[in-house]
């Protein structure tokens, strides 16, 4: 049997305390982190942070982990979560600097304050399929050129698509 | 600017001045229509916000709707089979919402591309504890006396890479080889049009890959011609000293009636300008090659290769007694992290590595 770096001898002795096994397979874990999340993020700081956020995931789960040959899947899992954790969180800080008041914190209370009122639903409305999808993965997180990438098309025209949204609901709006 | 063009950079998400946000402010608060238009707006996002999953339910029902359910532990399917039916209007009913479902999935295949190759990549830089074999043909290494020359060979978009004094620096070359860097040292090559030269001074280690094509080391005082091999070269006033590791080079100096000697693996010369180079002689690797900060072990009882390790990584290792006089072979270049050369160890010699405090402990 080939060796295998993540061997589930290794994870186990980890799990059992074993401080040199744990350390190594952190170690050549955080190899394949760092070269995820560049491909992903490529911002070294935002990489940094992901890698410590899955690490410390991954480091107060292990125990729980049952079967130790599903390593792979475990810390697969973790830093997904972590990267689409990243994604939600990254809403845009100018829009909240210069609109604290517009845009409430917490989404728990917007659904309750807002729930579906009947100008958001005109507002779905006015949309075409193609630019609820770009305003939806927006929310999700995406950046504007991520989401070109996602939809393979450029920026420019996802840009295009967010402003003639607007432009679609201020009607609704302003009614 | 205009507040048109102001509007569309803010929902554009373009970079915007402090003064433009606080135009845009007074704009809003001025003109009601604007206000409103965006309140709704923003209210339109926030509400799109409230209704996306949370990242943790959207990875797993994306993992299990997509065919990976055996990625999720038993709980994890569980906490998936109580939301299912939610999660399934939501991806269904919010379009953007479907396409980060789908690449979710792009995203576990991304991830498990980074772990083989991983996986595929050596634990060292060279096999611990057999020596690689390196498919080495003969190779010339030819002295040259002639700084004028290299002088003169120099472009202007040589790219330089330099270790101060007691600084270590790897190199991948564009080619594969491996360039280790001693301070003081400096390694200048073509990086668009390569061509498998480099130009040097100081202290450095070469791990050349093997190809048909010839590499080239030049020093101010010696060109150095290779296929493939690893051998380690000194140039310091105004003397070259070449010590091979492994494969096999000839060592020439360019006078007139050049004479040449051969090294084999563990063997040194030394050429002086105009001078024949000096008859190969046995040396010692860790000794000879210990500037270049790797540590060579060939043979070496487990109980030396702990102090070498210990030294060279400042860091405390103990041996136990049954262990002190096991033959160990192997080559850790300086980067290679402490716990994974005592990995390598511990494989070959079936033994437990432990950590106690500070302390790493090599046991049965």
């Amino acid at each position: 049997m080939a060796f295998s770096k993540f061997d589930p001898k290794l994870v186990l002795r980890a799990q059992n305390g074993d401080r040199f096994a744990r350390n190594l397979l952190f170690r050549r874990l955080t190899k394949v982190l760092r070269s995820y999340f560049r491909a992903k993020i490529g911002d070294q700081a935002v990489v940094d942070d992901l890698i410590q956020c899955t690490l410390l995931r991954l480091h107060s789960g292990l125990l729980a982990l049952e079967q130790p040959d599903k390593f792979k899947a475990f810390a697969m899992k973790a830093a997904l979560f972590e990267l689409h954790d990243y994604y939600r969180g990254r809403h845009s800080p100018k829009e909240k600097t210069y609109q604290p008041d517009l845009l409430p914190e917490k989404s728990d209370s917007i659904s309750q304050s807002y729930g579906i009122s009947h100008d958001i639903e005109r507002a779905f409305a006015t949309l075409t399929p193609h630019a609820r999808r770009i305003l939806e993965l927006r929310e999700h997180g995406y950046k504007y050129k991520e989401i070109a990438d996602l939809l393979g098309t450029t920026e420019s025209a996802v840009k295009m698509q967010v402003k003639r949204a607007f432009e679609k609901m201020r009607s609704v709006f302003v009614e | 600017m205009n507040l048109s063009d102001l509007l569309t950079k803010i929902l554009c998400e373009d970079e915007i001045t402090s003064e433009e946000g606080q135009a845009f402010k007074k704009a809003l608060k001025s003109d009601s229509e604007l206000e409103r238009s965006f309140s709704g707006w923003s209210r339109f996002r926030a509400y799109l916000r409230s209704q996306a999953p949370s990242a943790r339910a959207f990875v797993l029902h994306a993992l299990a709707t997509w065919g990976h359910a055996e990625d999720l532990s038993d709980e994890e399917a569980e906490e998936v089979s109580e939301s299912w039916k939610d999660l399934d209007s939501i991806v269904e009913s919010y379009p953007g919402f479907s396409t980060v479902s789908e690449q979710i999935v792009q995203d576990r295949k991304d991830f498990l591309a980074c772990w083989e190759m991983a996986e595929r990549q050596p634990v060292n830089l060279w096999s611990p504890w057999t020596y690689r074999v390196a498919a080495v043909v003969a190779v010339t290494v030819v002295c040259l006396i002639s700084a004028v020359f290299l002088l003169n060979q120099r472009g202007p978009s040589l790219y330089t890479v330099s270790a101060d004094p007691g600084e270590y620096e790897r190199v991948l070359l564009p080619d594969g080889s491996l360039a280790h860097l001693n301070g003081p040292a400096m390694l200048q090559f073509n990086k668009e049009d390569f061509a498998r030269t480099v130009e040097m001074t100081g202290k450095v280690f070469f791990d050349i890959s093997t190809q048909q094509d010839q590499f080239i080391v030049k020093t101010n005082e010696a060109v150095t011609q290779v296929l493939g091999t690893r051998f380690g070269v000194r140039s310091l006033n105004g003397v070259s000293q070449v010590v091979l590791e492994s494969g096999r080079i000839e060592v020439a100096s360019k006078v007139e009636n050049p004479q040449s000697v051969v090294l084999v693996p563990g063997q040194m010369t030394v050429v002086a300008k105009g001078v024949a180079p000096t008859p190969a002689v046995e040396v010692t690797i860790e000794d000879e090659l210990g500037w270049t900060g790797f540590v060579f072990l060939r043979n070496t009882p487990l109980r030396k290769a702990a102090l070498l390790l210990s030294s060279s990584r400042k860091v405390r290792i103990e041996v136990d007694s049954s262990l002190l006089n096991e033959p160990v072979t192997g080559t850790f270049a300086p980067d290679i992290p402490i716990e994974e050369a005592l990995d390598a160890l511990r494989l070959a010699l079936n033994a437990e590595v432990l950590t106690e405090g500070e302390i790493f402990r090599i046991v049965p």
